[in-house]
Parts: C-alpha cells; structure tokens; sequence
C-alpha cells in the first residue's frame, strides 16, 4: 500500500514537473516545447524560456518543497507539536532580519547571492542564539520553541524597525520577499542548495525510528534506547540548515511544511520514516504546482504573485477540506 | 562564522566604491553604464524595453517610442499607444522579456533588481543600468546617456536647451521674491516624505524654496505632525494617490492657523510630475511650485 502511495507521489511530481515546464506566462506551441526538449542544446527563444528560465525554477521549487516539507514533518515530530513547521524555531525571524539588513543598510553586491547568502547568514545567527538558550534548558521541548517562538518575535520587530527606515521601494523589496517567492535568478542558487537539502533530507530519514520514539515522550523514547535530548540537537541543527537553504532560495514559503506532513499523515499514518519521503515529494509536487500558478493566473496582466499566497490560500483550504473529513482525533 | 561576515564586510567594501558617480558621457563610440559595462553605440537598438515608468516617459519625450516593445504596469503611455507589460518594477516577467527578444533593456540602479538584471545578462540580453538621477545635473546627463544609446542627441540637446530657457526664467523670478517660502512634500498619511538626494528636495530648492524635511534623517523620512505644524509650511504637495490624498488634504484644514491652510495653499500634484525624474517633469514641477509660491 505504501509503495503504491509512494508511487503516486513520485508520478504526481513528475507530473507536475512537466505542467511547469510546459506552461508559463508565455505561451510555447507543441511543436516548439517537444523540439526544445528533444534538442535541448538547440539556442532559442523557446530554449531561453523553458531551460534556462523555467527549469532552474522548477529545480528550485523541487528542492525547497522537498526540504520544507520534511523539516516541517521532522519539527513536528521531536516537538511533539501539531503547529510546528520549518520555521517555528526562530529561524524565519533571523534570515529577515539578514535580508533586510543587507536590503537596507549594506549594499553588499554578491550579485545573485546577495539576498540568499545574507539570509542564510541571519538564520544562522539567529538558530546559533536559540541553540545557546535552549542549551540552557537541556533542550527540553518547552525550552526549544520558547526560545525560538521569542527569537523570532525579536527579530522580527527589527524587520519591522528597518522596514519604517527604508524607502518605499526597499520596502517593498523586502515585503514581497517575506512573502516568499521563487522568481528572479535561480541559476546559481540551486547549484548551492541541494548540499543542504538533500544530504539533510537523508538524514532526517535516518533518524525515522528515533522521532517515532520521542513521539511517545522523551521517558519512553529512553527505555527504548533513544537519547531524546541528543537526538534533538542533532535534528534540530539538521533541520535548521535545511529551512535555512530554503528560506535563501525562496524567502519565507509558508505552509508547506506545516501542511503536506499532516496531510501525508493522514494518508500513511503516524511512522516517520514513511512519512519523510512522502512528505518530501508531497511538499516537492505541491510547490511546483503553487509557483505554476503564481506564474500563470496574472500573467496576462503583467502580474506575477508571490507563490506564499498561492500555498496559503489554495493549501490552506485543501487542509481543511482535509479536516473536515478526517473524523477520529489525529495522530503523531 | 565570523570569518563568512569578515568576507562580506570586504566584499561590500569593495563593490560599494567607484560605481555610484554617474558615469562620463563618452564622445567615443560606446558608453559604459553604472555597473560598467561598456555599450558600443552601434547598431541602434530597434526593440527597446523599459524597466522604469521614467525611462519610458524619457523614450517617447526623445521621439522613440516606436521603438518601445515593452513597458511595466506603472508606465504611463500617450493615448492610442499599446505596448507588451512585462511587469512592475520589482518583478519581472523574464518569459515575456525573452520572447519580445530586446536589443536593449534599459533599467535603473535604485529602482531594479541586481538579480535581475545579472538573470538577463546571463540569457545574453543587454541591459544598460542608468545610474539615479535627482539632481537637474544628473537628470541631464542621465537623459543625455539616453539619447546616445537612441541615437537622438541632437533631439535631447534641443529639448534641454529649451527647458534650460525656463527654468532660468523660474530663477530671475526667485531672485525677486524675498525670503525663501517653506514647503512639505508629503507623500503618505502618516507624513511621509523626501528629504535631501531626492527629486522632490531638487526641485523644492530650485523653484526658490525650502523643504522643511531637507535635513531629516534619510532619504524618505517619516515626520511628525506635531514637527509640520511647528515648521508652519507655506505650502504643502501632495502627490495624487487615490483615496488617501483627499483624506490628507482634509486632515490639515482641520489646523486653520496654518500658514499654508489660511493662504489655500494645499496642492495635489499629479503623481507622475510629482515623482518621474524626467527632465520634463523636473522643470514643470518647479515652475508648478514657483507659481504657486509667488502668486
């Protein structure tokens, strides 16, 4: 059953893959798109557009869907807590204030890496701090989002600060990247970020057995040969270099990570070794389908959308259709 | 970690000096733009896209419009004209800019994005980055540049020479009014506005004024109502922005002993003359407030 589920996913990525390749603001015909793919190094304007446009855009939406979604279902799991996503442990706050910083006050010029490297750099920083307090606490689960729900809560209103400082148009720059988008130059960035993503999502898989035992509690993860405070150290360093090498690539997409695991919950059930790679291509197809609408349903007016409004309101209501039809209470 | 911070305070360091003066205007046969990339002259470009609605308002005072394929949603264009809207100024459609297959892109340095810019170069396509322009001197040779890379010098000296006859007229007339009126420029609700470097302040200055936000802290300062009302401006613009600017307008007659308020000196200006650094605008807004100032 879970190979056939797992299947499906995989299909439904690929399928999505393709729709993304194929439609954009520009309409390509048949003909066009089948010989750009057939004669991928053949230069043109129907070459220009799907690979050197298109494709590192979709790659990037692969990826950060991926790391997203499984980071989410990791957090989820070692904080015993259906709310928590990719970013509830402080790290959005940090790469914020990173991108607004450098959007403001340093203009850095790393070309298209300016606001990625200066993101990552804040949410490292920001994760650095949350690690110190929480260490103090012996990461208890408690201590782990207070002090990153807090972090985030300071960090953000100095983006708040910044954003009265700056200029209507850095202003504007930096809200629509809080938003999260995955337009502009991808080209570089998802030469950097599967070294993150990727090794991160593995080993997110290989701790499986040791989150199913934490989710029963840390006392019990314990007689079961689980060392629950170590465990989520290491998870929680692996899952912050995940969020953080999408929070670079994309700026702050939300709900993927807080939906697609609950929803692949619902369909496999509660182990996590499952559900990180369902998960993973779950989170993987449903962005890329997002940013081909946030592409495509404005586009005849010149309009592109920031992809997190497209996950918000279209995962947003797909969760509660399926809450609505999940009846018994849910499980981790 | 430290050392990652150390790397980019030099790289910013490094980057951050020698691009920010616009520029020479060559007499050679190519013109280098304000990230230094060097244009040769020749051909002109007959596909044109502008990344700023004052670049496309610039493109049609210089009579080469028709040669404009693409525009952003903010661009204003004369009545009957149509062109491909490749999107604001923040995001671009980059599909749309490839399949219109540009000569030249002409963005801007403050108002486009570097990614974008670097996206397009990376396709081939040639972008030239006008440096800012709020200065009359700068707004000059910033539409000087335009016309070379046009090909329409002697167009843009004739229209220059001509805006240059007015806004001398503007100052004979400042040299006989007495001590320079105050004026606020306020650009949002909560009084927001320009302060010096910006092409509000320029102007300001050269019809004979001060702005009262000359040397607030930044470039787009957010005032206090309590500091405009002790600075008692005799004249305050408010560029049109919808709603809001009615709603503001409003706001002030509620202070009678204002200077500005007494005289029925609170203007609502045309957003475009307000804030596109055209050369046009720059001088039909100075002799907008000069008017006013000493009627």
């Amino acid at each position: 059953m879970r190979k056939i589920i797992f299947l499906i996913l995989f299909v439904l990525l690929i399928i999505s893959a393709f729709i993304a390749l194929r439609f954009g603001s520009v309409g390509i015909e048949w003909r066009e798109f089948w010989h750009s793919f057939t004669h991928p190094s053949e230069q043109g304007t129907a070459h220009s557009i799907i690979w050197l446009t298109r494709f590192p855009r979709v790659l990037a939406a692969v990826l950060v869907g991926a790391g997203l979604a499984a980071a989410g279902c990791a957090l989820q799991g070692l904080l015993r807590n259906p709310l928590a996503e990719p970013y509830t442990l402080g790290i959005s706050g940090g790469a914020a204030l990173g991108a607004a910083v450098v959007t403001v006050f340093m203009p850095i010029h790393l070309g298209a890496w300016t606001t990625p490297v200066s993101a990552f750099f804040g949410a490292m920083v920001s994760v650095t701090l949350v690690y110190l307090i929480a260490g103090r606490r012996r990461f208890s689960v408690t201590g782990l989002i207070l002090a990153g729900v807090i972090l985030s809560f300071i960090f953000s209103s100095a983006v708040l600060l910044i954003l009265t400082l700056a200029s209507p148009l850095e202003t504007n720059s930096i809200l629509f990247w809080l938003i999260g988008s995955l337009s502009g130059d991808k080209v570089s960035i998802i030469k950097a970020i599967p070294f993150f993503i990727i090794p991160g999502i593995a080993i997110l898989y290989l701790f499986g057995r040791d989150l199913d035992a934490i989710a029963l509690g840390d006392e019990k993860a314990f007689h079961l040969g689980v060392e629950a405070i170590r465990v989520r150290q290491i998870l929680f360093v692996v899952t912050s270099m995940v969020a953080g090498a999408c929070i670079a690539a994309a700026g702050m997409v939300g709900f993927v990570g807080l939906i697609i695991p609950h929803a692949m919950r619902m369909m496999i059930g509660p182990g996590h070794k499952p559900l990180i790679i369902a998960s993973s291509l779950a989170g993987a197809a449903f962005l890329v389908l997002a940013d081909t609408v946030a592409r495509t349903v404005l586009s005849r007016h010149g309009q592109e959308l920031p992809v997190g409004v497209v996950t918000g309101i279209i995962g947003g209501m797909f969760f509660i259709i399926l809450l609505l039809k999940q009846r018994e209470k849910m499980s981790f | 970690m430290k050392s990652i911070f150390f790397l980019l305070m030099i790289a910013g360091s490094l980057c951050g000096c020698g691009s920010d003066s616009p520029p020479a205007v060559t007499a050679g046969r190519s013109l280098t733009d304000s990230t230094g990339t060097a244009f040769s002259l020749e051909p002109l470009p007959s596909r044109i896209i502008s990344f700023a609605p004052y670049i496309t308002q610039n493109i049609y005072l210089l009579g080469a419009g028709d040669k404009l394929v693409g525009v952003t949603k903010f661009c204003k264009l004369p009545a009957g004209e149509k062109k491909q809207v490749i999107g604001d100024l923040l995001t671009q459609d980059i599909e749309r800019i490839i399949q219109l297959k540009p000569e030249l892109v002409l963005a801007t340095k403050e108002g486009n994005k570097p990614e974008v810019v670097n996206q397009l170069k990376g396709l081939g396509i040639r972008v030239f980055v006008l440096s800012e322009a709020n200065s009359w001197k700068d707004i000059r040779s910033g539409f000087m540049q335009m016309a070379e890379l046009l090909g329409k010098t002697a167009d843009a000296q004739k229209i220059l020479e001509q805006l240059e006859v007015r806004l001398s007229a503007v100052r004979e007339k400042n040299a006989l009014a007495g001590s320079p009126s105050k004026v606020f420029f306020q650009l949002s609700e909560q009084f927001h506005t320009a302060a010096k470097d910006t092409f509000a302040d320029e102007v300001i200055t050269q019809a004979g004024a001060v702005n009262i936000a000359h040397n607030a802290v930044g470039r787009w300062p957010m005032l206090s109502a309590e500091e405009v009302i002790a600075q008692d401006p005799d004249l305050i613009i408010i560029p049109l922005m919808g709603n809001i600017t009615e709603q503001a307008k409003a706001g002030w007659e509620k202070f009678p002993l204002l200077k500005a308020v007494k005289s029925n000196k609170i203007v609502i200006a045309d957003a475009d003359l307000c804030c596109l650094p055209t050369p046009e605008n720059f001088v039909g807004l100075t002799e907008l407030i000069s008017e006013i100032l000493h009627k």
